[in-house]
């Protein structure tokens, strides 16, 4: 069992995964009712027409009206040959609609997780060596509130207090300020900060359950007996050891983060990012943009997991080809 | 290796029971017996209900005589509540009861726990909100309008004592709401758990115990299950076929399990080495019976952390879920209220603000007791 | 028809709230009224300061807001209020209706009614549709029928999928006399004519753009229609020259709409109203963005990052009471045509005692419709009584018998009724209850659609008093839109079509229960209300609810014959209206209105300034801002 043949097996799997996905999220759109073949319907009943043509109508538009097999076979190969077609509702290429909206997630989102991940492994690592001191029990009880917040919540809080009460922030995300510019700042501080504080509690949870392994392990404690300092300690031996399956972790992470938490902060700022994006082509079933919008982020995440997995593999001698992590 | 019966599909309650009943009818446990003849009697009760009864007439509905005035007991529970009670008998007999039997063992964790003073607290805290969730509707009834009386401010702010909590903008007291949400919460975390744990025990230690395709097939599935973005197919769905509480508690449990799965399997596997399953295994024993009586009763604790960790994640969910508008709009969810009252903000603060107090306070109260649990189980495990 | 910072919709739109995504609504239309009122709470006069005429100076940005993005770009498949009011900016449309419902122009200049049969229209001749096709000529429009609308209204190939053609079908021949100059005869004369919405805000496409797709059709090619759709020009508005006060700049799906003012706008400096139109539009930028979140939209118009809410996306009515304290806003209250109803399921699914007429008067008399208009919509609605608005030249209040308004709401009443109709169906009165022949409570199923208060507070309300006043149990469903219209409002026939009547009422019934509906709104045309034999009587086409008329009365024979005259139509429909009021078959609930919340700065044409009526809005791309808040 050699390493290509490992990579080859799991890129396979990835490549099946995301055809299961998106075969059975087209199955689950082609037997939903289309609310908009139902209005059309409907008042065409209500204009004397004949309801069943104007569905038909509505059906042809978007090329519905042909044989489900051959709309299957349409969309699996337009997905998997990058011809994706346009979108139902916005009528303009589904790439175009992607890639206007990607940047407006990522400069959601990747700041304040990154500003999670330092923070909260900063506050993970420092717990797990003075474990129940009082600073162990601030730091993660902070974390802890984080992770409870009700982000839509805290989301209306902020606003309601910073943008209508006080006045300081704008209330709505404004896609027109200058994106690298301190401006733009002004408008994504509270998003940031809810997305910040839902995702610092994770990140050092793992930390510190992480580095608590290293922290008791023998070699620590060998090194503490030759006098090693503390700081140079918690460093070499207990957070470098730890570093490679955390930012295994987080990799993996990642790209969930990005699409649950964007969702909900997308909405209530209102910024037209990829959250907003798939959520309205899910509601309208405007199929290409769906397909597309799912299929993203389930190819990324199953590739994530390959660069996990061998990642550990390479950097973990003890851990086989054979074996998963479990 | 065969896999014939422990699929998946077979968490129907009562089917399990009787061939359990059968299997020990040589050496009659009063503990299993009682223990199976509670669940039962249970699932009599709701096929009784929902077979022979008008849904909308109560089960009950009695006058109780409490000297100086009488208290109308009415209940007529749906299949949420139905499933809620079976939540609570499973909570009852697979923890409180074995905690019980086990005193050592009982106090051994409870020396760790006690040394947490924050879970200490949020378990109280919990304990109250179950208790006055559940019975707090009965006594004080559901919410109901008063368009005389839209937009009363709470007490402390010069409110009436009619209306605690003031009202939002139907004049319903936020104060009822807010206890009415308390349930809805419980049932959303516990109900959904028990359908996590009991998915996730059966094909985790199944997987773990089989391996070879069987383990490949269960754990792809389980691959799937965790990158397919649930969260919009639950959205999508509701969004279809509208949201009720029953079907979007069922949705949660059976989207969610796959973490706790993986968690499942891997502690099992490590289990599988161990020499009481050899034995059992030389011994003859079916692999039915070696799953249920030393696999998962040896994961349980693996289980148990897991799961109360699972429970704030999914209150937090479905409080998302109706405050995009996509919950039970009969139910009193507190996420709904929310999402009223951001209509309300430059009126009506209270009515976003203080469920949200609420929710914060219960997701916070869990994560704290899972965090404790896991230290006092099993100090080194850690859950994603 | 100028609507770009004003109002107004022109399409047929019949239902409210249809082809929304999650609690999105289709508002609109226009009307007229004797006591409009400007609903501002200002403490100046009218709300508005009226600077004089010479003072209309252009600003850069106009900002407004829709809940919802448009879905449509092709002109021919719009059928929805968010898509018509992007497009709308960009093409005037034929001709706009004033308040008094009377003709005012767009690219017709006139209109000439004679005989009620022939109608002459001039269009300016200035029209310049742009990407090189030239002058918009009375050939466009000839070519306009007889390619696309005939086809659809008259020959029944609908082949670029039209979404509203069926007022065409009224017309025999259409024809170009001289280049500006065609003209129409009708199968049937129609004193109505200029105010149905066939002509009027018609948008087209210039004739050469459409012919190669045309032909292509005539060859037998299937896919014509749908390839016009996805055409290049189409999609980003190449065609569109001087024909509306924008050019279409950019937009962003979800964000937003930016519009650019039109330096060659046909209709600049023209007659009527010349002054007005001086410099028209008064924008150098027009901006709708796209704003989900009610609170979002009402945040950014108090803290002045729009300019405005129009009737398009109105103010919410549980926020007028908020918006009333906010001086720099003014808000207008404008009429809508939409009849908000609550019907009785007398269909085989539905409780029987409905199809009583005694029972379903009994049931509108426990409705106060006065606590729904002002405390549950806060004032944005008034009390309905039959399939006309009040403030509707249709309605007649002699033949109009009333329900649920000061004496006329009457529980006990309603109670007395039913304990004397009911026994015959075997319901008894004990106590409070009424109870069936088993001694259970009866429990009706009431459904309503799922948005957001106050029409979620309304279907609440109704649950309550049938429950306080009947001694009724209602189970009250709230559902997604979609489900509403497939599961309880339509039913299936032979086929399997899902129709609002699809049979007989004791045959055909919605797949799932209900007895009583509550948050339909239906379009009356109050300009043209000869259509009510659609909605209303045993055979017409939205009859879902399932309701006879009563013996010797057929709604369809007692409109019948007046198309010609006017004062008999009138008299016609006025008896139509007094017999639906007085069966209710429906309890024609309330109308409702649009509120629109412009800042204060800006200022409505003189006419606009100080009457609100339906209609309101037509001068809308006249409108101007005495001070710029983005400057």
């Amino acid at each position: 069992m050699n390493m290509k043949w490992y990579i080859s097996r799991r890129v396979l799997w990835a490549v099946f995964a995301t055809f299961i996905i998106l075969t059975f999220t087209f199955g689950l759109l082609l037997i939903s009712p289309n609310p908009e073949a139902s209005a059309a319907a409907f008042s065409a009943a209500t204009e004397g027409g004949d309801p069943e043509e104007a569905r038909e109508r509505v059906a042809e538009i978007r090329g519905e009206d042909r044989p489900w097999h051959e709309q299957y076979v349409d969309f699996m190969v337009s997905m998997f040959t990058l011809d994706w077609g346009n979108s139902f509702t916005y009528h303009e290429p589904v790439v175009d609609t992607i890639l206007r909206a990607y940047p407006y997630s990522v400069a959601l989102v990747v700041p304040p997780t990154i500003a999670a991940i330092i923070a909260g492994f900063a506050i993970g690592v420092y717990s797990s060596t003075h474990q129940y001191s009082l600073g162990d029990f601030l730091g993660t009880s902070f974390a802890f509130f984080g992770l409870s917040l009700p982000n839509f919540w805290f989301a209306i809080m902020l606003m309601m207090v910073f943008s209508v009460y006080l006045g300081w922030l704008p209330v709505r995300y404004d896609t027109s300020v200058e994106f690298w510019s301190l401006e733009h700042i002004r408008y994504l501080i509270l998003p940031w900060f809810v997305i910040w504080t839902g995702a610092i509690a994770s990140e050092m949870r793992y930390a510190r359950a992480e580095t608590l392994e290293y922290v008791n392990a023998a070699w620590t404690k060998t090194a503490r007996a030759k006098g090693l300092d503390e700081t140079t300690l918690t460093y070499r031996h207990i957070f470098r050891p730890a570093l490679i399956p955390l930012i295994t972790i987080v990799i993996g992470d990642l790209v969930g983060i990005i699409f649950a938490t964007a969702l909900v902060v997308e909405v209530i700022f209102t910024v037209p990012g990829l959250g907003l994006i798939s959520y309205q082509a899910l509601v309208r079933q405007d199929t290409p943009l769906v397909l597309v919008t799912i299929m993203i982020p389930v190819f990324i995440a199953i590739i994530g997991n390959l660069l996990q997995d061998v990642a550990y593999t390479m950097l973990d001698p003890r851990i086989s080809y054979e074996e998963r992590d479990a | 290796m065969s896999l014939e019966t422990d699929t998946p599909e077979s968490t129907g309650i009562d089917d399990i029971d009787w061939e359990e009943i059968d299997a020990n009818a040589v050496r009659l446990d009063p503990e299993i017996f009682y223990k199976y003849v509670s669940l039962v009697l249970l699932c009599l009760l709701w096929a009784y209900d929902y077979i022979y009864r008008d849904p909308r007439l109560s089960l009950l509905d009695v006058d109780i005589p409490l000297g100086f005035t009488t208290f109308n007991l009415e209940l007529n529970p749906g299949n949420v509540d139905y499933l809620m009670g079976l939540t609570l008998l499973a909570m009852f007999w697979w923890v409180a009861v074995p905690l019980a039997r086990s005193p050592e063992m009982t106090k051994q964790y409870w020396r760790e726990f006690r040394r947490n003073k924050a879970a200490v607290a949020s378990l109280v805290f919990l304990a109250v909100i179950l208790v006055v969730g559940l019975i707090g509707p009965l006594i004080i009834g559901r919410p109901s309008s008063d368009f005389g009386a839209m937009h009363e401010a709470p007490v402390f702010l010069g409110g009436t004592w009619e209306y605690p909590l003031g009202t939002n903008s139907r004049g319903e007291g936020i104060f009822k709401i807010v206890i009415a949400g308390m349930r809805v919460s419980m049932q959303v975390g516990l109900i959904a758990t028990l359908i996590v744990i009991v998915l996730a025990s059966i094909v985790g230690t199944t997987a773990a115990f089989s391996g070879g395709w069987v383990d490949e097939v269960l754990m792809r599935f389980v691959d799937l299950l965790m990158t397919f973005p649930t969260f919009f197919l639950i959205l999508f769905l509701v969004y279809i076929y509208g949201g009720d509480l029953f079907m979007l508690i069922v949705i949660l449990g059976i989207t969610g399990w796959g973490g706790v799965c993986r968690l499942v399997r891997s502690e099992a596997l490590q289990r599988t080495e161990e020499e009481y399953i050899e034995a059992a295994e030389a011994a003859g024993a079916t692999m039915r019976y070696i799953v249920r009586r030393h696999l998962i009763p040896n994961v349980s604790n693996t289980v148990i952390t897991a799961a109360t960790l699972a429970i704030p994640f999914l209150i937090l969910t479905e409080a998302v879920l109706a405050f995009l508008g996509f919950g039970d709009p009969d139910v009193w969810s507190w996420g709904r209220i929310i999402a009223e009252g951001r209509d309300d903000l430059g009126t009506a603060w209270w009515v976003a603000t203080i469920p949200g107090i609420f929710l914060f306070a219960t997701v916070l109260a869990f994560n704290f007791l899972g965090d404790a649990l896991r230290d006092a189980i099993d100090p080194r495990h850690q859950i994603r | 028809m100028p609507r770009s910072t004003g109002q107004t919709l022109h399409r047929r739109m019949f239902i409210v709230g249809l082809a929304g995504a999650t609690g999105v609504g289709l508002a609109g239309c226009i009307g007229d009224d004797d006591d409009p009122d400007v609903a501002d709470d200002d403490d100046d006069d009218d709300g508005v300061e009226d600077p004089p005429e010479d003072e209309r100076q252009i600003q850069p940005e106009f900002h407004t807001a829709t809940e919802s993005e448009a879905t449509n770009l092709h002109q021919y498949h719009i059928n929805d209020v968010h898509s018509d009011f992007r497009v709308g900016s960009l093409m005037d449309g034929a001709y706009a209706l004033d308040m008094d419902d009377e003709f005012y122009p767009g690219w017709v200049r006139d209109v000439e009614n004679n005989d009620n049969q022939e109608y002459i229209y001039t269009l300016y001749d200035n029209l310049e549709f742009g990407a090189g096709y030239g002058q918009m000529t009375a050939d466009d429009w000839e070519f306009h029928w007889d390619a696309v609308m005939k086809q659809a209204a008259v020959e029944g190939d609908n082949w670029v999928a039209h979404a509203s053609f069926s007022d065409w079908a009224a017309i025999d021949t259409l024809e170009a006399e001289d280049d500006t100059t065609f003209r129409i005869e009708l199968v049937e004369p129609d004193p109505l004519w200029i105010q149905t919405p066939a002509i009027w805000g018609e948008y087209i496409y210039p004739a050469e753009l459409v012919e190669p797709y045309w032909e292509r059709h005539q060859d037998g090619d299937d896919d014509a229609g749908i390839d016009l759709a996805e055409d290049e020009e189409v999609l980003n508005f190449e065609y569109t020259g001087n024909l509306g006060p924008y050019e279409f700049d950019f937009r962003d799906p979800e964000d937003r709409w930016v519009a650019t003012r039109n330096d060659e706008y046909y209709r600049r400096g023209q007659e009527p109203d010349a002054d007005l139109w001086e410099e028209a539009p008064y924008f150098e930028e027009y901006t709708i963005h796209t704003i989900g979140e009610q609170s979002t939209r009402m945040a950014e118009l108090e803290t002045e990052g729009l300019s405005a809410l129009t009737t398009s996306s109105p103010i919410p009515p549980d926020e007028v009471p908020v918006v009333e304290d906010w001086d720099h806003i003014n808000m207008y209250n404008v009429p809508s045509p939409f009849s908000f109803h609550t019907s009785y399921n007398q269909r085989a699914n539905g409780w029987e005692p409905f199809r009583n007429r005694e029972v379903r008067r009994a049931f509108s008399k426990v409705i106060d419709k006065e606590v729904i208009a002002n405390d549950i919509y806060h004032g944005a609605a008034e009390p309905g009584q039959t399939f006309q608005p009040e403030w509707s030249e249709f309605f007649e209040s002699d033949e109009v018998e009333e329900f649920g308004v000061g004496e006329s709401y009457d529980p006990e009443g309603a109670r007395d009724i039913l304990e004397e109709e009911l026994p015959q169906y075997g319901y008894e009165y004990d106590g409070e209850d009424l109870l069936d022949e088993d001694g259970n409570q009866v429990e009706l199923i009431l459904v309503h659609r799922e948005r957001h208060s106050p029409e979620a507070d309304t279907g609440v309300y109704h649950a309550e008093q049938y429950e306080n006043h009947l001694g009724i149990s209602i189970d009250r469903e709230q559902v997604p839109t979609t489900v509403f219209f497939d599961e309880y409002v339509d039913q299936e026939d032979e086929d399997g079509n899902l129709l609002p009547n699809a049979g007989p009422r004791d045959e055909a019934v919605s797949r799932r229960d209900w007895d009583i509906m509550w948050s339909l709104g239906l379009n009356t045309f109050p300009r043209s209300p000869l259509a009510v034999d659609i909605f209303w009587g045993e055979q017409a086409a939205f009859n879902y609810m399932g309701w006879h008329e009563p013996e010797g009365y057929r709604i369809p024979e007692m409109i019948s014959g007046v198309g010609d005259d006017l004062d008999a139509m009138r008299e016609a429909l006025g008896e139509v209206f007094g017999l639906l009021s007085r069966e209710q078959p429906v309890n024609f609930t309330i109308y409702t209105f649009d509120m629109a919340g412009y800042h204060e700065t800006v200022v409505p044409s003189p006419e606009e300034q100080d009457r609100v009526e339906f209609g309101w809005g037509y001068l809308g791309t006249t409108w101007h801002k005495t001070d710029d808040p983005f400057a």
